[in-house]
């Protein structure tokens, strides 16, 4: 399990005079490999390009160790094309954040080296990609891809659930999860009261493959269709109803489904699994990872697999679902030459073949490449059936899809929230050496443009937070905006933030308590209800002193009410800012409310981060 | 002196060696060619993995390979001289040449082949499914599966109880008669299958019996992969999640179904009537190399490139994953070019 770092700077200096002629030649030199310094996170190590032709890889965040490993026994091979060998240099980014950086127009200072290859999880992406840019008059940049492995959408339930509901004799679908998203009584009809109200997990599909693939199938479902979804059956109310109907079960969103995984694994370690939540739309590959105690994915050094009290099982959905299938796209895009092209063919064909699709099992995907058997971990020990799934759903036209998350916009449970803001004096300091900024202006900024992934009914207030405030209910905080709908409320929030400047101390544990009690005490079971946290410092209101049994007693209280049945689930999700804040005492408190922990140590990564935590809502 | 002497030889060396790169670099480059010596073949998509053979034996020729219907096209779109069209002979099943010759016709212009070559392989057209949905479609067709029964049965759903009632509906398969040549065989062969030969005209399209079975059939293939995929390359990939059965040459299904992991989940069938897709190359008219390149076609290597492709050809043994039976029919079995024309305009009406 890892904390979710979406930021990591590595500090650069800069040697004049003497070294500006080496890094002239270097700089040539690198020029013809077509690449340039990564700012990009989740940098894979592949090694040096040397004098070989660079191509760049851009592939969803589940695929890195994968793919890394492919690339570097690529690299190995020293494949030449007219003349040149190969190098495949790979970085991994978000199916939909790859989407909307290409889209938008790629740029390398904020989205990394500029994509040769492009592999998101699904051919969907490529789709919604090529749609968009035909929307703005542009040529299609993906075209078709090669799909060179897959895993299929599943629906994950800890056993005992699924079991509850029939599982493996009676087939469940998405119209069984609408049942249960309605049902006023949750699982107590199914004669399990103590699992409380029934809660579905989703990520949000404008940044997650599977919170895209759940919306498809959740549509079919709604429509009773399997292929030829159109524009007029979103449009019926019918449609609408279902659609709302099956997100007011959700707990949070978020852009990746590990955030919900690595919760899910946490609270089955306290015996709380079934309280937390009781399906999530995931791949197949998800699933395994869980059950093979591994739910991100990626075990860090010195992490022990260690498998979950409670299993879960994959429900192939019986209305059908899709499969990611891992394209490959190579780019037609302005920066990438014929060499490179033919370069990255040369990597595709490798990766097909049959000793390099072997690898895919080990990642617990399904190798693309037929003449690999589906084998173990594949199997009904790990929770899932090779044998499935036995209907799929077609894949909507572009149009279709864009309009599907479109509309998703405004179907989502609606939010309450607390921006939790630290104005410290550190908040002062320079963000970087390369501009004048503070860290407090760039937090600014990402702040302000983030309000706008927020819906007009989404209500969301904004708090302050450093010692000597001098207000009268407390010396440590002050509520600058009170939680309101955003159709009010958004554009005094932005003015408040925007006039915002840094006074002194970091009263982190006294805040963040009081704050989620007062998110508790107004809780709205109809929204999602979180606390948004921004800090760049460790706790420091002027007594050290007593700083242990004060985080000791945040913890209990976030945890105390997180749990149980009849909890009041508040999500604190915190951005750790800078790099001196406090990642690890940040991510134990959000760890205990079943939230997620933000890296932003890299002060440019600011805007990338408050993006990724708005996903949640 | 000696160092003038010297200088003298080193600008006469680099002057020498600038000649030599010219000059090299003047004949050499791509091997693609337009009715030039070598000469340029192209090819039919189905016929790639048989080309990239012939390329192999013969560097000196210029392969391309294409979407049967990309080639007509650009046949159809040339005006006057067909040697301007940038190749010279084109190896593809039968009737494309015919169907290219009457599309410039309509346009006033002249054919683009005076004839082809004998037919140079074959291939039938089969159904590749799934063998339990074989065993649940066999008896629900009264024992033998047939296009007519699928088309039939197309979009219903298997059943109501496990296991069928988690296939969903009966989804049928084939590849795109847009594009592909081997797509709009299939569809050709299917037709024949309604009508129970190969002697039906464009204007029986009209029998509303037929066009109902039509519909049906077409508009329940769940999608139309984009070539050179196909809905075999689907269901290999993912399973019976994705087709139930589809339409395909045996020279593409045979192999790969033997070689894949679900070789003992898969059976190939040959419907009746057994049609065939057959193998011609055709010079294109007024190309200076369109008979040299026939001639090279027409070798015995190119025989046997075919044959290793899973292509029937007459004294060569089967390609491995392949049977020798059954026996082929002594014609395609297939419409006439103008009525494969006209089923393609007609998918794209009721398909679209």
């Amino acid at each position: 399990m890892s904390l979710r770092f979406t930021g990591h700077s590595s500090d650069r200096r800069r040697r004049p005079t003497a070294a500006l002629a080496i890094a002239v030649v270097l700089a040539t030199m690198l020029a013809a490999c077509s690449t340039k310094p990564s700012s990009s996170d989740n940098a894979a190590d592949v090694g040096s390009p040397g004098n070989c032709l660079v191509v760049n890889l851009s592939m969803s965040t589940e695929k890195i160790d994968l793919l890394t490993s492919l690339a570097q026994a690529f690299n190995k091979t020293k494949t030449q094309v007219n003349g040149s060998c190969v190098f495949i240099n790979p970085k991994a980014k978000a199916s939909g954040a790859s989407t909307q950086a290409l889209s938008a127009g790629w740029n390398e200072d904020a989205d990394g080296p500029s994509p040769v290859i492009w592999t998101p999880a699904s051919s969907a992406w490529g789709a919604v990609l090529d749609q968009r840019r035909a929307d703005q008059g542009q040529p299609a940049m993906a075209n078709q891809g090669v799909p060179f492995m897959n895993t299929p959408l599943v629906i994950a339930m800890p056993q005992p659930m699924a079991e509850a509901l029939g599982w493996p004799a009676k087939p469940l679908g998405w119209s069984d999860i609408l049942d249960l998203a309605k049902s006023q009584t949750g699982w107590a009809q199914y004669g399990h009261p103590e699992w409380g109200p029934f809660r579905l997990g989703k990520t949000n599909p404008n940044f997650s493959t599977s919170g895209l693939s759940a919306l498809i199938a959740q549509n079919y479902a709604a429509t009773g269709k399997t292929r030829d979804l159109t524009l007029e059956d979103l449009a019926k109310p019918e449609t609408n109803a279902f659609d709302t109907a099956v997100e007011s079960a959700v707990n949070h969103y978020g852009d990746t489904t590990l955030t919900y995984l690595n919760n899910w694994y946490r609270a089955d370690q306290e015996g709380t699994a079934l309280q937390y939540t009781s399906a999530l739309a995931v791949e197949e590959k998800s699933v395994i990872d869980y059950n093979t105690g591994n739910p991100d994915g990626k075990l860090d050094p010195g992490e022990e697999p260690r498998p979950p009290r409670t299993k879960l099982v994959a429900i192939y959905p019986k209305e059908g679902t899709v499969f990611s299938d891992n394209p490959l796209f190579i780019l037609d895009a302005p920066w990438v030459s014929a060499d490179q092209k033919a370069g990255a063919q040369a990597f595709i064909d490798f990766v097909q073949q049959p000793d390099n699709q072997e690898r895919v099992l080990q990642y617990n995907f399904r190798p693309g490449n037929p003449q690999v058997a589906i084998g173990a971990p594949i199997t009904a020990d790990n929770g899932v059936d090779p044998g499935q799934p036995q209907t799929l759903l077609q894949t909507p036209k572009p149009a279709v899809l864009v309009d599907l998350l479109n509309r998703w916009s405004q179907q989502r449970k609606a939010a309450r929230v607390l921006l939790v803001m630290d104005i410290s004096g550190s908040m002062k300091d320079r963000a970087s050496g390369d501009g004048p900024e503070t860290k407090l202006d760039l937090a600014k900024k990402a702040a302000i443009d983030s309000l706008g992934q927020f819906k007009p009914d989404d209500e969301v207030g904004l708090r302050v937070f450093s010692t000597d405030l001098g207000t009268a209910n407390s010396g440590y905080w002050l509520d600058l905006v009170p939680i309101a709908p955003m159709a009010q409320n958004a554009s005094t929030l932005a003015t408040q933030i925007d006039g915002l400047s840094p006074t002194r101390g970091t009263p982190l544990y006294d805040v963040t308590g009081r704050s989620f009690d007062a998110m508790v005490a107004g809780y709205d079971q109809t929204r999602i209800n979180a606390v948004v946290l921004l800090t760049d410092g460790q706790n420091d209101d002027g007594t050290p002193s007593d700083d242990n049994q004060q985080l000791t007693a945040v913890l209990d209280d976030l945890h105390r009410q997180s749990q149980g049945e009849n909890g009041r689930p508040v999500r604190l999700f915190t951005i750790g800012y800078g790099k001196d804040a406090d990642l690890a005492v940040l991510k134990q408190m959000a760890e205990a409310t079943n939230g997620a922990a933000y890296d932003a140590s890299d002060p440019k990564s600011i805007t990338k981060v408050f993006t990724a935590v708005v996903s949640n809502f | 002196m000696k160092r003038l002497l010297a200088v003298v030889g080193a600008v006469a060396m680099i002057i020498g060696a600038l000649y030599l790169r010219d000059s090299r670099s003047n004949s050499g480059g791509s091997n693609e060619s337009t009715g030039s010596a070598r000469g340029t073949l192209v090819c039919a998509t189905e016929l790639q993995a048989a080309c990239a053979t012939i390329g192999q034996h013969h560097p000196e020729l210029a392969i391309r390979v294409e979407e049967a219907q990309t080639t007509l096209t650009s046949l159809a779109k040339a005006s006057g001289d067909p040697g301007s069209v940038g190749f010279d002979a084109w190896l593809v099943p039968q009737p494309w040449p015919e169907m290219a010759n009457d599309q410039r016709q309509q346009s006033g212009a002249g054919a683009a082949f005076d004839a082809t070559s004998g037919v140079l392989a074959r291939s039938p057209l089969v159904i590749a499914i799934w063998n339990d949905r074989r065993d649940t479609l066999g008896p629900l067709c009264g024992g033998t599966i047939t296009w007519k029964c699928v088309g039939e049965t197309a979009g219903s759903a298997w059943g109501p109880n496990p296991p069928q009632s988690s296939w969903g509906a009966v989804k049928p398969g084939h590849p795109t008669p847009e594009h592909t040549a081997a797509g709009l065989l299939v569809l050709g062969e299917a037709s024949a299958s309604w009508f129970g030969d190969a002697n039906y005209a464009s204007n029986d399209f009209a029998n509303p019996g037929f066009r109902s079975w039509f519909t049906r059939l077409e508009r329940s293939i769940p999608n139309f992969p984009v070539p050179p995929r196909t809905p075999l390359d689907d269901m290999l990939f993912t399973g019976p999640a994705s087709f139930d059965l589809t339409g395909s040459t045996e020279a593409a299904a045979g192999p790969a179904i033997s070689a894949s992991r679900d070789s003992g989940r898969l059976t190939i069938l040959y419907p009746s009537p057994l049609t065939t897709a057959d193998v011609v190359v055709a010079p294109v008219a007024g190309s200076d190399a369109g008979d040299r390149v026939k001639n090279l076609i027409e070798s015995n290597e190119t025989a046997d490139a075919l044959a290793g492709a899973g292509w029937r050809v007459d004294g060569k043994p089967a390609a491995s994953g392949l049977p020798d039976r059954p026996p082929l029919p002594p014609e395609s079995n297939l419409p006439r070019a103008g009525v494969l024309q006209a089923l393609r305009s007609l998918w794209i009406e009721v398909v679209r």
